[in-house]
């Protein structure tokens, strides 16, 4: 059975990036561009492995992470945020929201699948 | 992965990153009008921030630096570290037409702009506040045994918190990654585990005591430790090998409470985004959606056709079903030519900052008014509205609007708008560039024209033919060429591209109020509201909004024949150019044989004729169907199209015939001596 993923982020270049990679790696990829839209996405399917930016328009990734926790379905999904380098402080505020791990911009796609491996099993 | 396979993602980080670089230029200009906006700096800060993100992955070194640096700055902004001020305004400003520059050379693979200048600017910008750029020191790598060669045994106690579970951790996963390195002896540790009775399957209760012979540095260690270190308890100690303390446990898997994924039901099925707001598809695919969408149209109208030919009992089921099927078929049209409708707000945009800068270059106090940015047209409309919209605008700061002084002397404001608007009028859609300057001199017009050889000297002419002249090739009334105008677009470009897309131009202007250009087009290009006509056995279609009306050659008053080879009619008091499709064309018509002939009155830009056919067919909407990828050009035709009996009709360009039959505006009436280019027909 494919593994489903759900990739969240307001740019289109990294959502295709990102859902690229995944796809090769045999994950069957949803996309949202904002936390409300992954939100929406999250209540209508279940997911395997969710990957969300932090900075977004409408709902940015703290928030959607820690909404997303309140849903049974993904009480223990592994969530991976995209962070910048040196963004310590949003890495500990995602862990504090329920965030699994993150992925440090930039990153090649080798790495991406390096780090959903460590979350995913 | 190889760098060739990240270059699919080229193409849409450019386009994403234009639009991006299109907002920081529009929110910056925005920015100058309420400096301290949150939302508007959190807007800038994003789109400098995605940028940044994306071409730092696909190796884009100077618009990552660039944008970094952007970024900067607009979060000292956005954190009020620094207060806005119209020279950081232009910095960023700056920024982000270099931003820009940066993307185009990017994409067509040409060395990178030089960004020291700008980036050494926004950077002292962000040290300006005395704030410290965040030097992001990279902690030192660990120095431990580990980086001495060799292969060691490490041990590892390794207790992950109860919460981990509900972090998405699966500290089985750490076991996995550890045994990957080398090889892994496991104990489980199991005092902590609370009685069955009280037991929470959602908590982690259990530890590991393991021992890793490898000869991997600590660092690797670690690393799969990554997303536990801190919340776990972990002790790492290296020791030289040693015996095995213990017996190698058949799967340290089997020891662990899985926690409980809802991701093991997790059926693959993509769930689909119920609010999703835009999608990008590629425009070939739209069309090849709005080409099939054309031809069941087509199929259709066959049908429909061939349904005369059916079974008397049986028609009325059938026909019924083909109405169905002619209301749902063209609901699907409406709807996927829809897709292509862009607001017409997505272009407006772009003239805020083109006339911030000629406010600055003119020394003149200039304002963009918008109205109508929602305003929908086909997509390459719009684009193709780019340039045209752009000379009319520039035109109106350079020659329409006045000076500040010049204004207040004339008891005006001293900023002088400019007034861009769109809105629908019937199946077009009308958009104005107004401006409130001094309006069209048209002694000076009058002047330059007969200085070139437009007009002759004392003909008579009315002001709305004085202007009009603009509109010839190679006119311009710019008395010293600015930087600005005489760029060798002029207003007959304009024209031209404007009836490219089956539109129409109109000037109006008042002395001392100003001026407007008014553009009238057609929704889309790719449906047209047609009547079909006959000639001999050829069917022709001509686009409805340039059909005035319909005469009765018997009825009408007869048809003059002039010198040459010219012919003329009157139509209401109204001596009209005459032409006859069959000769312009070069097919035979019923001639003689037609007992009743008729003339369709057509309108051209401002000129009107009447053309001879033999019998009108009726009124549709025919898709359009481009004769160029497959045949030369035909002078005369504006495509093809695919009539309901499946046989091919053309659809006729009036302003073509018009052309081919050597019509000039008002040519019955007025001597428009024939300068070196017989374009000036409109």
């Amino acid at each position: 059975m494919a593994r489903a993923a759900l990739v969240v982020d307001d740019s289109t270049t990294m959502q295709e990036m990102v859902s690229f990679t995944l796809t090769k790696a045999g994950f069957a990829v949803t996309r949202a561009s904002n936390g409300q839209e992954a939100l929406t996405s999250a209540n209508a399917g279940k997911f395997d492995l969710v990957i969300t930016d932090l900075n977004m328009p409408v709902m940015d990734g703290i928030t959607f992470i820690k909404n997303l926790r309140t849903l049974a379905p993904f009480k223990f999904t592994p969530v991976l945020m995209l962070t910048t380098e040196g963004g310590d402080d949003r890495k500990q505020q995602g862990r504090a929201a329920g965030a699994t791990g993150w992925l440090t911009k930039p990153f090649d796609p080798d790495k991406l699948l390096t780090i959903v491996k460590k979350v995913v099993p | 992965m190889e760098v060739d396979e990240l270059a699919q993602f080229h193409a849409t980080f450019f386009e994403e990153s234009r639009e991006h670089v299109r907002t920081l230029e529009e929110r910056l200009l925005e920015l100058e009008a309420r400096p301290g906006d949150l939302e508007l700096l959190n807007a800038l800060f994003r789109a400098a921030h995605s940028i940044k993100g994306s071409s730092g992955v696909l190796g884009f070194k100077a618009i990552s630096h660039l944008t970094h640096a952007m970024e900067n700055v607009l979060d000292d902004l956005r954190e009020s570290r620094l207060a806005a001020s119209p020279g950081l305004t232009n910095v960023l400003l700056q920024a982000s037409d270099l931003l820009g520059a940066c993307i185009t050379s990017a994409s067509s693979k040409q060395r990178d702009p030089d960004i020291t200048e700008v980036v050494a600017a926004l950077d002292a910008a962000h040290r300006g506040e005395g704030h410290v750029a965040a030097a992001v020191a990279k902690p030192a790598e660990p120095v431990g045994p580990g980086t001495l060669d060799g292969p060691r045994v490490w041990t590892i106690v390794f207790r992950p918190k109860p919460g981990v579970f509900a972090l998405g951790l699966n500290p089985a996963l750490v076991l996995r990654d550890l045994a990957a390195l080398g090889t892994l002896r496991t104990e489980l540790l199991v005092d902590r585990l609370s009685t069955f009775d009280t037991l929470d399957p959602e908590q982690c209760q259990l530890g590991w005591r393991l021992e890793l012979e490898t000869d991997v540095g600590e660092a690797a260690v670690r690393d799969c430790f990554m997303f536990v270190e801190d919340v776990c308890e972990l002790t790492l100690t290296a020791s030289e090998p040693a015996f095995a303390l213990f017996t190698p446990l058949p799967s340290a898997e089997d020891h662990v409470l899985a926690p409980p994924t809802a991701a093991e039901q997790a059926a693959a099925a993509k769930a689909p985004t119920a609010e999703t707001s835009t999608l990008r598809v590629a425009t070939d695919k739209v069309d090849r959606l709005v080409n099939l969408v054309g031809e069941l149209v087509i199929s259709q109208a066959m049908i429909m056709r061939s349904l005369q030919d059916v079974a008397p009992s049986e028609l009325p089921r059938l026909r019924e079903a083909v109405a169905d099927m002619e209301r749902h078929t063209r609901d699907l049209q409406d709807r996927v030519l829809n897709i292509r409708m862009v607001p017409i707000g997505s272009i407006f945009g772009r003239f805020r900052r083109l006339v911030r800068d000629l406010s600055a270059s003119l020394g003149k106090d200039l304002h963009l008014a918008t109205v109508g940015e929602e305003v929908e047209l086909d997509k390459s409309m719009v684009e193709h509205l780019a340039d045209p919209l752009t000379h009319l605008v520039r035109n109106a700061s350079d020659h329409g609007l006045e000076t500040p002084e010049e204004r207040v002397a004339a008891g005006k404001p001293a900023a002088g708008t400019i007034t861009l608007s769109a809105r629908h009028q019937g199946g077009n859609v009308i958009v104005d560039i107004a401006d409130d300057g001094r309006g069209l001199n048209t002694r000076k017009i009058l002047a330059r024209a007969i200085e070139r050889g437009l007009v002759l000297e004392g003909q008579p002419l009315s002001d709305e033919q004085i202007h009009e002249l603009i509109f010839a090739p190679g006119f311009s009334t710019a008395e010293v060429v600015t930087d600005l105008s005489g760029r060798g677009v002029g207003m007959d470009v304009v024209k031209r591209s404007i009836q490219g897309m089956n539109g129409s131009v109109a000037l109006t202007s008042t002395p001392g109020q100003g001026s407007r250009v008014r553009l009238t087009l057609p929704l889309t290009l790719a449906i047209l509201d047609g009547m079909a006509t006959r000639v001999g056995e050829s069917t022709f279609v001509l686009p409805l909004n340039q059909v005035i009306e319909t005469l009765s050659l018997t009825r009408s008053s007869p048809i003059q024949q002039l010198l040459g080879n010219g012919e003329i009619m009157t139509v209401r008091g109204e001596t009209l150019p005459l032409l006859r499709l069959a000769r312009l064309l070069n097919v035979v018509d019923d001639g003689a044989n037609n007992a009743r002939p008729l003339a369709v009155v057509l309108e051209a830009g401002e000129l009107r004729f009447a053309l001879v056919i033999d019998e009108l067919l009726g009124k549709s909407q025919y898709v359009i169907k481009s004769l160029e990828p497959n045949f030369a050009r035909v002078e005369g035709l504006l495509g093809a199209t695919i009539l309901g009996d499946g046989t091919v009709s053309f659809i006729l360009d009036v302003q073509a015939l018009a052309r081919m039959g050597n019509l000039r505006a008002e040519s019955t009436e007025r001597v428009v001596e024939p300068s070196a280019s017989p374009e000036v027909t409109v």
